[in-house]
């Protein structure tokens, strides 16, 4: 049986041509961002440092994808922070939705060649992929509506585990 | 403009040497893309002029590929333009006066490319 997940896409923070959202579970206090920044703030502050840097150049370039690495499959806009000439093991994915628009989501140490590899990294980058369908299905029937930089409308999102 | 706290604790982890590495990987994929623009080619051309497949460009280009110092130097001489330059330093270099400011005396060719008025060819 496929369980259903719910969530809302939060926004984190905004500037002048970028904004930042993330996604947040039912009954959970923090988004999946801010939980990847608490769960390796002080083992890894280097990378987290690194990661931060990059948010900070894409405040200023915009969502580009030369600031990332592509994950999942080419019809989704899933990606993974940090580029490929940073050297960190951390990993934290997101979705590109447009040049204003990136919404963070969650990560972990890579350890294995792919992170399909590992259960815990593909299952981050499989919600993403999940979310970002919801999201298109509900831009195409004009549920939210992605303008400028803002995702507006009905941001409560369902996905299942196994679809 | 909205903030959020535990990205701005998290910014506070962000140390020079963090900038300059991030500034560093940016400025090359940006120097590339430039040079690609400025040139008028597609990543097909720079596939086609390089002998390798389009997806293989496109990896380099959106970053899944690992660059190194040949591939960087293949691209270069592919586009014909330079994309890093190293500033090579003099044999030798004698401080000979520490007053209001620094004077020194190269001895040997000066091969920067730095255009330093406190840097004198000795005779």
């Amino acid at each position: 049986m496929n369980s259903e997940q719910k969530l809302t896409i939060v926004l984190l923070e905004e500037y002048e041509n970028v904004n930042f959202y993330s996604f947040q579970f039912e009954h959970e206090t923090l988004s999946e961002f801010e939980k990847f920044l608490l769960t390796f703030r002080e083992t890894h502050p280097d990378d987290i440092g690194t990661i931060m840097y990059r948010l900070e150049r894409i405040i200023d370039d915009g969502v580009f994808e030369r600031h990332f690495r592509y994950a999942g499959k080419v019809k989704d806009r899933t990606a993974e922070l940090p580029s490929h000439l940073e050297s960190t093991n951390l990993r934290v994915y997101c979705i590109c939705i447009s040049p204003k628009i990136l919404i963070l989501g969650n990560g972990g140490l890579k350890t294995t060649r792919t992170y399909n590899e590992d259960a815990y990294l593909n299952n981050c980058v499989e919600t993403l992929q999940k979310i970002d369908l919801e999201l298109k299905s509900k831009e195409k029937t004009f549920k939210i509506y992605i303008i400028d930089k803002n995702i507006t409308g009905d941001l409560s999102l369902s996905i299942y585990d196994g679809k | 403009m909205k903030r959020n706290a535990i990205m701005e604790e998290s910014r506070k982890l962000i140390t020079p040497e963090i900038k300059q590495s991030v500034d560093f990987s940016i400025d090359i994929a940006n120097r590339i893309f430039d040079i690609l623009e400025m040139k008028k080619l597609k990543q097909k051309d720079l596939a086609n002029l390089m002998g390798k497949s389009e997806a293989e460009i496109s990896k380099w280009l959106k970053g899944t590929h690992n660059f190194n110092v040949d591939t960087i130097l293949k691209i270069q001489a592919i586009l014909g333009e330079d994309i890093i330059q190293v500033v090579k330093t003099s044999k030798f270099v004698e401080v000979i006066n520490w007053t209001d400011r620094l004077t020194i005396v190269v001895s040997g060719k000066d091969t920067s490319t730095s255009n330093s008025n406190n840097v004198e060819e000795a005779a």
